[in-house]
């Protein structure tokens, strides 16, 4: 007695709210009796009873379709990623492509210029030495003609000869290590510029994928939420939610 | 004496008959509203643009969901789209389905927005029936009261008159008294009661306009037509002019 919010319901209604709320926001103090309520009564009891089968509804609502916004978002960022990512991975694999071209095109061109050197100093040596071997008979037999063959004159011209041909052929040979040193450093700074660019190529792909993923997860799951909220007012109906369908538009006009 | 009151019948009669019209029109005035609301959006609840848009609905529902999947390379014909493609056509396709959505909603608000308009039209109406029936029934009901204090009065005087004439006293004259011979003796009356007078068989002499002798005739120039007021109802309850009462 004295539960005034339960005029006007059903006995089993009733009886079940009262036995799962124990009348909460129902008492209206008195006796019973069946006195008349006045008209603040009546509209404050009947405003409580629809704010009553708003929360009903609203829980039982939320207790079948439960939204969690971070395992939405998880779903979604699983969705969104399995959609981006073929073009992310042809994208890091054309990127990968272009560093190994490179790569292996720098290695093939250092070997190249590398063999070249190494071939144009055996036939500079060796033409070296013919010209000696040249020069050292054309010597001997001027020294011969004069019956100088076994002077000293001759052995030291000889011997000029040779040394002249030898500081060439190490003239030569320095310079061929010089640029065999600097084909090998161009060489060296490629690959590290390449694998730097590799690591960085790749970060800036990934960080761009995360970003996208991130980004579109997001507003997948707006939209999710925004669709669960209208799936949320048809089930409650009137006039919890009048006109729900007529909000459609603005509610997703401005989130697709 | 109950007979000279009677002669007010119908005037109680009129003063009633308004008087419940003019409550039943106050009533309805207050309750129409809603009532031509709740029956309007039932006939709305029922009309095609309702299920126009539910389609609708449910077709951008779905193309929500369903967008994404078409970017897809297997659905592109393994072309492999950038996120900015992708997004403009997961948009486009959205925004696609939208648009009907929209379009219906627009009717369906075309519709609904026309139930306020109509209801106040039409309340508006009925509240001013209601106050013209309000004042007919007041203007009823001051009629009636004031014919009823005169009546009142008159027998008062004429109780004094009867007194002063037993007791020697000298005649009483009043335009009250010739209101109250007036209701007791009523132009053609037979007494007490209001009896119209028989109509008249021959032409008058003053031609159109002319009056019986106990004025509830008027000649209209081919034939007498009663002077007495029809009350509400039109059942014959027919009353004398108010101008009866008051002839010299």
């Amino acid at each position: 007695m004295g539960y005034g919010g339960y005029a006007g319901w059903g006995d089993r209604e009733a009886d079940a709210d009262f036995n799962a709320t124990s009348g909460q926001g129902k008492y209206t103090g008195g006796g019973g009796g069946g006195g008349l309520q006045s008209a603040d009564q009546i509209i404050s009891n009947s405003y409580q009873k629809m704010l009553d089968d708003y929360g009903t509804k609203s829980k039982e609502f939320d207790t079948t379709n439960p939204f969690a916004f971070d395992e939405v978002l998880a779903t979604k960022r699983t969705e969104v990623g399995a959609r981006l990512d073929p073009y992310y991975t042809q994208t890091l694999n054309d990127f990968l492509r272009g560093i190994t071209t490179r790569r292996t095109r720098g290695a093939q061109d250092e070997q190249t210029v590398l063999a070249e050197i190494s071939a144009d100093a055996q036939n500079y040596l060796g033409r070296n030495k013919e010209l000696l071997d040249q020069a050292i008979d054309s010597s001997n037999q001027g020294f011969s003609n004069a019956n100088l063959f076994f002077s000293g004159a001759r052995m030291r011209k000889e011997g000029l000869l040779a040394k002249e041909a030898g500081q060439k052929g190490e003239d030569y040979m320095t310079a061929a290590g010089r640029r065999t040193e600097e084909v090998g450093l161009t060489g060296s700074r490629l690959r590290e510029d390449l694998t730097s660019q590799e690591a960085l190529g790749r970060r800036d792909i990934e960080r761009e994928k995360v970003a996208r993923v991130e980004t579109e997860g997001l507003k997948e799951t707006n939209l999710a939420q925004l669709r669960r909220d209208l799936e949320k007012s048809q089930y409650l109906g009137s006039p919890f939610s009048s006109g729900s369908l007529s909000n459609i538009s603005s509610y997703f006009s401005n989130a697709i | 004496m109950q007979d000279n009151f009677s002669s007010l019948d119908p005037y109680l009669q009129d003063y009633t008959a308004k008087s419940q019209k003019a409550a039943g029109a106050a009533s309805y005035a207050t309750t129409l509203p809603d009532l031509l609301t709740k029956t309007l959006n039932e006939k709305l609840s029922t009309s095609p643009v309702i299920g126009e848009r539910s389609t609708a609905a449910s077709n951008f529902l779905r193309e929500l969901g369903a967008a994404p999947a078409s970017v897809l390379p297997q659905n592109m014909g393994g072309v492999v789209l950038n996120p900015n493609e992708q997004a403009a056509i997961i948009s486009g396709r959205r925004a696609t389905a939208l648009t009907p959505l929209m379009t219906a909603n627009q009717r369906y608000d075309l519709l609904s927005g026309q139930i306020p308009d109509i209801v106040g039209a039409a309340g508006r109406s009925a509240q001013a029936q209601a106050t013209l029936a309000q004042g007919e029934a007041g203007i009823a009901g001051e009629t009636y009261k004031t014919l009823l204090d005169r009546m009142i009065q008159e027998e008062q005087f004429s109780l004094e008159r009867q007194k002063l004439a037993q007791s020697g006293g000298g005649g009483f004259d009043n335009s009250f008294s010739k209101l109250l011979d007036a209701i007791l003796n009523p132009p053609g009356g037979g007494g007490g009661g209001q009896t119209r007078e028989p109509e008249p068989n021959y032409s008058p002499v003053g031609g159109v306009g002319a009056t019986s002798p106990g004025k509830d005739w008027v000649f209209n120039g081919q034939k007498w037509e009663s002077a007495w007021e029809p009350i509400d109802g039109g059942d014959g309850n027919d009353r004398p002019p108010l101008s009866s009462f008051l002839q010299p």
